[in-house]
């Protein structure tokens, strides 16, 4: 009797183990493809707009499009005035700078008002899209840049950039965080899609992180790895997760993010949708989707470009505590847009954002932690039923290890070579040796990071990302 | 099939991509290299030949040039060259250049026949160093022919080079021939182009003018902004085309617009009259008639503006009173009965005007 309920229990973990195994294996080739194509379509389109750029193949753009910057900031005195500051000798004739504080509880708008000496206005503001109340407008030139502040009751960065669309005068908006340093070419450079199509509602830029880099007038002069790990590891991640993936999403009009660092939009559509969701933590995320809903269910044609031409220098959080809480907001974010957009899994209507990009975000993105640790629990299952040949398993991974790390390393080498940046031989060494270590061990603390994100879901959890701000060193 | 080979796919993939990475890495080191080496002969080459022929390079040094020059990266070669011989000797070598305009025709015959990439570089180069005056008719045709049939950036350079080397006919076939394109072409990148033109400008305008009715809409509001920069074109044409009901709203708005720049008295009475229009739907014609109104003094004018204030659209009472305040108009003065009326949205819009008017005129004394 009971040699018969063992059995019948090593059977059933068998056949459970049969079909997890079929799962993982298509689950894990989907993986692969897509690593795969993200990074080759990636790279060969980086070497190719590098060879365009290099034989004059681009629109030399400057005042055809008026562009208005956002800067959403609370809590920011620290970094506040430098980074508008960074905004004053861009590589671009007509556009203006708006700091939205977010009833910042430190002097960040005391900042701001010294640095550019601003004065107060009683300037009549269209509310086009709703945020928290306005409580004073400051106004001001410095290097023939208008510079506005708006402070406002508290209400979270997506009211905050609400409140900058109200405030702002162009017909585009670029939304960037307040501790970003724009690179002197980047409008130039994001406003080249606009000029090149006349279907664009909204252009993503390449955020890079400024750890460890050095940039003078808005130029980069000195590049190499962050010393620290953490935000090492992230540059991999970067090159890899998001420019890479958001070139392929790019080739069919595909991208649900663009970041919230550096992100250009037409206004028109952008009040047409009722601006940013405040509801969210993930507002990038979420408005670029409801875009997408609305251009598609108003059977408009547009078209949501990628520009990795245009960069933005952020900074990355330097220790594991700031990088899990950033983690632990972005899959928040993501659920929650997910979840708010569930209508466009699979349907038809939605073409290839139901099909490819709504499906990868939920399976490879929001589901993914709680697939790879039922993974790594089955495994532990069939190692006690020994089910399992452990020296296959462990050359199995070791080789999905350096897979994994190749492909971060091709798209990180793709990205220096066409930036023509210059690496030290010890920074190409700690790039192979973080690629490794970023696709077993930080994947696998992220993994459990966005799991608890998913379950430890609060509504209405705070609207700010709290993280240790440094000044970026530029001049 | 088997796990097994899921297994050697990744590594292989692994391995080529490894492979690839440095294998592309050392191509680039070699290419580089390889590439100053040919740019520092050809740089010694042109030298020479200026040196001693700047005048009337010799045809065996022409033939050389055009063997040379059969290649994107040696045309960027010559490119580099020129740019360093100029700045030694900027006389010698626009006499030179003027000599061998003759090596640029030649090389249409070969460009042609590539890809947009070698198109657009070799546009962009015959925009640098051609300095036949009139360019030939077969540049002329060249240029023309990669407007026609190519990419955004290749027809862009074409059309920069041809502002630059070409006649004003030629400029407005390719103006026409970008607008019977399918493919998008910004209109303000032709706008731009146009302003960048050498030639006789006078001719230009009667050319694009002689076109104008067969431009699309969108080409048509392009060359009214550029004849309104240069204060060209003909203005009565324009007028009619501004009141015409029936007319493309952008090009009648271009119209209007051209009116601010280039005033003229018949424009006064229709623009008061668009920007008095309390119609909803066309509010974007009210907005930029009392910002061209700016342009046209006078009590009825400044009526109409005042009227503009209480107007419900944003745009246009903020236009009315930069046009009040660039008129001269006082708040104590002519708008004292507003800024003691009951209209917020009208008494806000001009104290805000005024103080950022005020300050930008002390900032420009300070400066």
């Amino acid at each position: 009797m009971l040699l018969n309920t063992t059995l019948e229990a090593a059977s059933f973990v068998q056949g459970f183990l049969y079909f997890v195994g079929i799962f993982f294996v298509i689950y894990l080739i989907g993986y692969s493809t897509f690593l795969f194509l993200s990074v080759t379509v990636g790279s060969s389109y980086l070497y190719r707009r590098k060879r365009e750029a290099h034989y004059k193949s681009q629109i030399e753009t400057d005042c055809y499009v008026p562009v208005s910057i956002i800067v959403p900031a609370h809590n920011e005195s620290v970094t506040v005035a430098s980074s508008v500051r960074s905004l004053l000798n861009l590589d671009y004739s007509l556009y203006e700078v708006v700091v939205v504080d977010d009833g910042s509880t430190d002097d960040t708008a005391q900042q701001v008002i010294d640095a550019f000496d601003l004065q107060r206005i009683e300037r009549p503001v269209r509310m086009q899209v709703p945020c928290a109340p306005l409580k004073s407008l400051w106004q001001g030139r410095a290097d023939g840049v208008l510079i506005t502040l708006a402070c406002k009751e508290n209400g979270g960065k997506a009211d905050a950039l609400n409140m900058g669309i109200n405030v702002s005068q162009y017909p585009w908006f670029i939304g960037v965080d307040a501790d970003s340093v724009l690179q002197r070419d980047s409008l130039r450079e994001i406003v080249a899609p606009v000029v090149e199509n006349d279907n664009v509602v909204a252009v993503g830029g390449l955020v890079r992180l400024s750890n460890g880099v050095t940039l003078k007038d808005g130029n980069l002069t000195r590049y190499s790895l962050p010393k620290k790990i953490i935000p090492a590891m992230q540059v991999l991640e970067y090159d890899r997760s998001f420019l890479s993936a958001r070139i392929l999403f790019d080739q069919f009009n595909g991208n649900l993010i663009i970041s919230g660092a550096f992100g250009l939009f037409r206004k028109d559509i952008v009040v047409a949708v009722g601006g940013y969701d405040a509801e969210t933590v993930g507002e990038d995320m979420e408005l670029v989707t409801k875009l997408h809903v609305f251009c598609r269910t108003n059977n408009r044609d547009y078209l949501i470009k990628y520009a990795p031409d245009a960069i933005c220098w952020s900074q990355a959080p330097e220790t594991l505590r700031d990088l899990t809480k950033q983690r632990r907001r972005w899959h928040t974010g993501l659920f929650e847009c997910m979840k708010k957009y569930a209508r466009v899994f699979g349907s038809l209507h939605y073409g290839l954002v139901g099909a490819l990009s709504y499906t990868y975000f939920l399976v490879y993105e929001l589901l993914s932690p709680a697939i790879e640790l039922f993974g790594i629990f089955t495994m532990v299952i069939a190692i006690l039923f020994n089910f399992i040949n452990v020296p296959f398993m462990i050359m199995f991974f070791g080789i999905y290890a350096v897979f994994g790390a190749v492909m971060s390393l091709t798209a990180f080498f793709s990205r220096v070579q066409t930036r023509d940046l210059r690496l030290s031989a010890t920074d190409v060494v700690r790039a192979v040796m973080l690629s490794i270590i970023e696709v077993t061990v930080l994947r696998f603390i992220m993994a459990v990071t966005r799991m608890l994100a998913l379950v430890g879901y609060r509504k209405k959890e705070r609207r700010w990302d709290k993280i240790t701000r440094v000044e970026i060193d530029s001049q | 099939m088997k796990v097994e080979w899921l297994v050697f796919f990744y590594m292989a993939v692994s391995v080529a991509m490894a492979l690839f990475d440095f294998g592309f890495l050392a191509y680039e080191k070699i290419r580089d290299k390889r590439f100053a080496e040919s740019t520092a002969r050809l740089t010694d080459h042109l030298a020479r030949e200026i040196d001693r022929n700047a005048d009337f390079p010799t045809p065996e040094h022409k033939r050389t040039v055009e063997r040379q020059l059969r290649s994107v990266s040696s045309l960027e070669s010559f490119d580099l060259s020129m740019e360093r011989l100029r700045e030694g000797d900027v006389g010698r070598s626009e006499r030179y250049l003027r000599g061998i305009s003759d090596v640029f025709d030649k090389l249409t015959y070969r460009f042609l026949g590539k890809n947009d990439l070698n198109r657009a570089y070799f546009a962009y180069v015959v925009r640098r160093w051609y300095r036949a005056e009139p360019a030939s008719p077969l540049m002329e045709e060249a240029l023309l022919r990669i407007v026609r049939e190519s990419s955004l950036y290749a027809r862009q350079n074409a059309l920069e080079a041809l502002a630059q080397v070409g006649g004003a006919e030629a400029f407005a076939k390719a103006v026409a021939s970008i607008d019977m394109r399918e493919d998008f072409h910004h209109p303000k990148l032709v706008t731009e182009a146009a302003m960048a033109f050498k030639g006789d400008k006078e001719q230009l305008a009667r050319e694009l003018m002689r076109r104008f009715d067969d431009f699309s809409p969108e080409q048509q509001a392009a060359v009214v902004n550029y004849l309104r920069m240069v204060r060209l074109g003909e203005p009565e044409r324009f007028l009619e085309l501004m009141q015409r009901d029936g007319a493309n709203r952008e090009v009648r708005l271009a119209c209007m617009r051209y009116f601010m720049t280039n005033p003229r008295p018949e424009a006064a009475a229709p623009l008061r009259q668009f920007a008095a229009s309390a119609d909803a739907g066309v509010w974007e014609f009210a907005s930029v008639a009392a910002s061209v109104l700016a342009a046209y003094p006078g009590a009825e004018t400044m009526s109409v503006l005042r009227d503009c204030l209480s107007s419900p659209t944003y745009f246009v009472r903020h236009n009315a009173a930069k046009s009040l305040y660039d008129l001269g108009a006082t708040l104590d003065g002519d708008l004292a009965d507003i800024m003691t009326g009951p209209d917020r949205y009208a008494r806000e819009m001009l104290e805000f005007r005024w103080k950022v008017e005020g300050e930008r005129k002390e900032a420009a004394t300070c400066s």
